[in-house]
């Protein structure tokens, strides 16, 4: 064990260097700052919340193949990486996504007898509120159930 | 044996030292430690993924203020394990180098960054207990929408506080009345009366409201009522930073079960992916401890390497629960 | 020391350790916490026999009920505690999910990776030991917190998990502590296997021995390596469903529990969840544990029949690649469990299709058994007998599979008893035949004795006689309808009928477990009195049967270094039918037989 650890430092001393460590970090950090970015008043797509989902995702995405590729050496490893890191890539996305048309969509198929049980949402919740404080209007969220 | 006699391998090797043919030119330490990677990586796709199909297909979902989560505090826990990260790819490096009191010294400020870090977590934790936010149905406050349940549960949590303050008016009168100060302007006493009167007031309300709901012909009706007493209690908030101005926020101590659309299944999911992320940092966490007494030489550089591929992983797992738990 | 320290352990890597096992064991050392894989694979062989066992008396509990219900069951009746011996409908849903789970988690999984994978994976690539021998260790002792949670389990108020051993919720969050228990025990299981899944990976990758490509392994190891793989992937996604089950029951979250769900007349608590999550997740993994659980027997069976037909394995190549798109189509067929379930119905036809496919390459193995038998020096061997009957029995219950691939088919076979035929024909049939055939083949290398043959194909014959009687005609009540899971499927008049037909698969139930005896004396008797085995008893050529029978620690006395591939049967190159993978090519081209080639051993 030993001495592989002792080949395995000259293997690896001709890549990156402190210098790189610290460039990464100054990166995760930007990066990092990125995505709180979105919380900032200053965020122009307020209203378009899959904007921001899609940016901070892309920013998670990068910040996680920076971690990969230098802090976990991944760059500098020969092919055996691709080996292990795609199938387990793919496997974990393929799960994710086929769970999506029966439960990331079930609101789409709900009967009208389980949505009584349901969480009502947040717009109709809303508006039945600000009409049950003044005029109290039949429309009640329900509908807004319904519709969704 | 005849067969191994007749063999023509280069040496005789005594039974320890058998050669092999690696597959691939890392030690099998390392080796190892990335298979167990990937087993983490499907763990953590199973939770995440749950999170993510419950949560989108989920027909509302709780804003952060609602459920006390701080964004600050989030991105200050992400950059704290950014810098744990560093400091364990350092530590690696000085153990290379060979410069076993410099791995130390990284190693642990690695430990007490992790440790920041589970600090940071447990705060947070507590405050969603305070508030009544637990995974859990006998603590838990939640409630998915103002019903009938609800209003009864909170006539519930009134009238046990009414009875609760009643005791504590009766043995504070008698507690007085034995010292003989007058009763009527003792402070405590004052205050004590103030929430019994408020509870009081409430648990009428509330009453009223649940009565309204279960014997009425016109749900409407009864729905606007419950909507608006939910309202009362917690409104539901709409942008970052805002603060909730109910009767919850302004009484701290009634503790009235809320109304959070969505909030149970929020509980659910938020306590197992930040539940088990903190296990597996205090996992690093352990190790990292045990690692202390040995010396961080050339000689122990596989097994820095391996904790760190470890922790990195943990990393790596935050920084995607980072913005999925706390911005989206 | 070698380039690589193999008993370095993963977490505890420094070299200084490996010189620990100089010493003279203990007893302890020896036999209890051995790290030695062969004692390891030992270890699981006798746990997961007796767990067979366990399994065993709760089908026959299950039979019973089915042939005589209601009545008082003789002898095992005296455990059952309530009423005489009388099965009540909570005792026997909690009998077929305890013998579902039993069988899976306890026998077939860990005979097949932690029995013969451990005893085979260092023999079969020429190394002295796993990777990580300590880690190799703690994977058995992983198994103990299971057993003994599953085994209190039957205890505890209410009794054991009830739910089926798939635990759908919500039905499986209505079940007493009894499901709890279960989940816990099917956390370590998980665990256990996690860690002997990297572990054999390692040792594959790393270890072989010189000249051991990895065209030149045999299946067997193909097949485990595979298998590793299925674990790793699949495996971490049960665990982390199974934890959420935990938390629902436990701490109250709501993951599988639907809005609005009322139990006892009191609301759970309501978080939106949803139980098909459950189901998606569980069979991500139970899918490809359908194939952890044929794919090393199918390995094991292709060394069996290569070795006993005297002839090279028909196509190796075809068959790995085969094992390889089992394995890789396994991942992406789970939704056909759920073609009932409400499941959106475009992931139903997508599975239906990629169902269908794994026909080809699970064809492609029964031809290229086929092919090897063709033609061969048959030996017809105990092992070489089930073997045989594994490939026979495989084309039954594979092509029973094809049928419920089929949606519009499984609408009407689904919960019946064709369901029940299928998987106890691959899994009985298939999988324990050919375990059974490995121990009759791989016992002289275990313990360096063989076992009776003679009795051995009693024990083949009454077996498979039984087997079919039992099973097969669960196909024709399944097309009947007949319902699995009824306590009392008699309840509806259309079943009366099939009375007679249970009480006859119930005998032959019986029969085939008294059969067991016979193997279970043989294979305890053979131990003292079995004829004493060369080092190749078979004439075989893997790497195994080079080292001494039974292999000391360190496995060889020699440095394997290998040649050719394990299936060189019936060479020109040499005289004799077999050539070792370690055994060096002769020199002169034209010499017609080196002195050198030592005389096959007398068996």
């Amino acid at each position: 064990m030993s001495e592989h650890a002792h080949d395995d430092g000259h293997g690896h001393e001709d890549h990156g260097g402190i210098a790189q460590y610290v460039y990464v970090f100054v990166a995760l950090c930007v990066l990092t700052g990125a995505s709180f970015f979105t919380y900032s008043e200053a965020w122009p797509f307020k209203d378009e919340p899959k904007i921001g989902w899609a940016f901070m995702m892309a920013v998670s995405c990068t910040k996680a193949m920076l971690v990969v590729l230098f802090f976990m050496h991944v760059k500098y490893e020969a092919n055996w990486k691709y080996v292990l890191t795609i199938p387990a890539a793919f496997m974990s996305i393929f799960l994710i996504l086929a769970l999506v048309p029966d439960i990331g969509l079930r609101g789409h198929w709900v009967s009208e007898e389980r949505q009584q049980f349901m969480a009502v949402p947040r717009s109709a919740d809303q508006s039945a509120r600000h009409d049950g404080d003044h005029e109290r209007t039949p429309a009640g969220d329900e509908a807004g159930a319904a519709d969704h | 044996m005849a067969q191994a006699a007749a063999h023509d391998a280069s040496h005789e090797a005594e039974h320890e030292g058998l050669q092999y043919h690696p597959g691939l030119p890392i030690p099998n330490g390392k080796l190892i430690v990335w298979l167990f990677l990937s087993t983490e990586i499907m763990f953590f796709s199973g939770l995440i993924g749950t999170y993510i199909v419950l949560r989108f297909g989920a027909p509302t979902w709780p804003t952060p203020p609602e459920v006390h989560l701080s964004e600050p505090i989030g991105a200050f826990n992400t950059f704290v394990l950014i810098c744990s990260s560093v400091t364990v790819v350092l530590c690696l490096e000085a153990a290379r180098a060979g410069k076993s009191g410099a791995a130390k010294g990284w190693l642990l400020l690695t430990l007490a960054l992790g440790s920041v870090f589970l600090g940071v977590k447990m705060y947070e934790y507590n405050a969603k207990f305070s508030h009544g936010i637990y995974p859990q149905y006998p603590h838990s406050q939640i409630y998915e929408k103002a019903d009938l349940h609800y209003a009864s549960a909170v006539r519930v949590r009134l009238e046990s506080l009414e009875a609760q303050l009643q005791a504590e008016e009766t043995a504070l009168r008698s507690e007085l009345e034995a010292g003989g100060t007058p009763v009527d302007d003792n402070e405590e006493m004052v205050e004590v009366r103030e929430r019994l009167a408020l509870v009081g007031k409430e648990r009428a309300h509330a009453r009223e409201v649940e009565t309204l709901a279960a014997t009425t012909s016109n749900p409407t009706e009864s729905r606007a009522e419950l909507l608006a007493l939910a309202h009362h209690i917690m409104p539901l908030t709409h942008a970052h930073g805002e603060e909730a101005h109910g009767l919850n926020h302004e009484h701290p101590w009634l503790k009235l079960p809320i109304r959070i659309p969505g909030g149970n299944m929020w509980a659910s999911t938020y306590f197992l992916l930040t539940g088990f992320h903190a296990m597996h940092v205090l996992v690093g966490l352990i190790v990292f401890a045990i690692m202390i007494p040995m010396t961080l030489g050339v000689a122990a550089a596989a097994f820095v390497e391996n904790i760190g591929l470890y922790w990195h992983f943990v990393d790596l797992v935050w920084i995607f629960l980072f913005p999925l738990l706390y911005l989206f | 020391m070698s380039t690589i320290s193999p008993t370095a352990d993963a977490l505890h890597g420094d070299g200084h350790d490996a010189h620990a096992h100089h010493h003279e064991p203990s007893f302890i050392q020896k036999y209890v916490f051995s790290t030695d894989h062969k004692m390891i694979g030992i270890q699981f062989l006798i746990t997961t026999m007796l767990m067979l066992l366990v399994g065993g008396a709760l089908a026959l509990g299950v039979r019973w009920q089915l042939a005589f219900r209601w009545e008082a069951m003789p002898f095992f009746g005296q455990f059952f505690g309530a009423e005489g011996g009388q099965i009540s409908p909570e005792f026997y849903t909690m009998l077929f999910t305890m013998h579902a789970t039993v069988m899976i988690f306890f026998v077939i999984i860990p005979v097949l990776a932690g029995a013969f994978g451990n005893f085979l994976i260092p023999l079969m690539i020429g190394a002295e030991d796993m990777a990580f021998p300590t880690l190799n260790m703690l994977s058995y002792w992983f198994m103990w917190p299971a057993f003994i949670a599953i085994g209190a389990s039957f205890f505890v108020e209410g009794g054991a998990a009830k739910a089926g051993w798939t635990s759908y919720p919500p039905l499986a969050l209505t079940d007493l502590n009894g499901q709890t228990l279960w989940l816990i025990g099917i956390t370590f299981v998980g665990v256990s296997s996690m860690m002997g899944s990297i572990n054999y990976m390692t040792t594959i990758i790393q270890m072989r021995a010189p000249g051991m490509t990895m065209f030149r392994l045999p299946l067997t190891i193909w097949a485990m390596f595979i298998t590793a793989i299925l674990q790793a992937f699949a495996l971490p996604v049960l665990t982390a469903a199974g934890f959420m089950q935990l938390m629902d029951r436990t701490i109250g979250t709501g993951f599988f529990i639907p809005d609005g769900w009322t139990a006892n007349n009191a609301a759970m608590a309501s978080g939106g969840g949803q139980p098909l999550l459950w189901q998606h997740l569980f069979w991500f993994y139970s899918h490809p544990a359908v194939y952890i659980m044929i794919l090393p027997a199918m390995g094991m069976v292709s060394d069996i029949i290569a070795c006993f037909s005297r002839k090279p394995l028909f196509g190796y190549k075809p068959m790995v690649y085969s094992i390889a798109g089992i394995a890789g189509l396994g991942f992406i067929v789970w939704g056909h469990h759920m073609f009932i379930s409400g499941m959106n119905p475009w992931l139903g036809m997508t599975f239906m299709v990629s169902t269908m496919m794994i026909a080809l390459p699970s064809a492609i193995k029964v031809f290229n058994w086929m092919g090897t038998v063709w033609g061969g020096n048959i030996r017809f061997t105990t092992a070489m007998l089930f073997a045989l009957s594994f490939v026979s029995m495989f084309i039954i219950g594979g092509l029973s599979g094809v049928f419920m691939a089929a949606t519009p088919v499984d609408i009407f076979i689904h919960d019946t008893y064709f369901i029940v035929a299928h998987f106890h024909y691959v899994l009985f049939s298939g999988t324990a035949m050919a375990v059974f055939g490995a121990i009759y083949f791989w016992y002289p290398k275990m313990f360096g004795r063989m076992m009776d043959e003679r009795w051995g194909k009693v024990h083949f014959f009454l077996t498979f006689l039984f087997l079919n009687g039992t099973f097969f005609t669960m196909h024709i009540l399944g097309v009947v309808g007949f319902p699995r899971r009824l306590a009392d499927p008699y309840h509806y008049a259309t079943f009366h009928h099939l009375r007679p037909m249970n009480v006859f698969m119930t005998w032959c139930a019986i029969g085939m477990v008294a059969t067991q005896v016979i193997f279970a004396a043989n294979f305890i008797l053979s131990l003292f009195f079995g004829p004493k085995a060369g080092r190749n008893p078979w004439h075989a050529n893997g790497l195994e049967w080079q080292a001494p029978s039974p292999p000391g620690h360190g496995n060889f006395d020699f440095q394997p270094v290998v040649y050719r591939g394990p299936y060189e049967y019936g060479s020109p190159e040499v005289d004799t039918d077999y050539y070792p993978q370690n055994q060096p090519p002769p020199e002169p081209k034209h010499a017609d037989q080196p002195a050198s080639t030592p005389a096959p051993q007398p068996a």
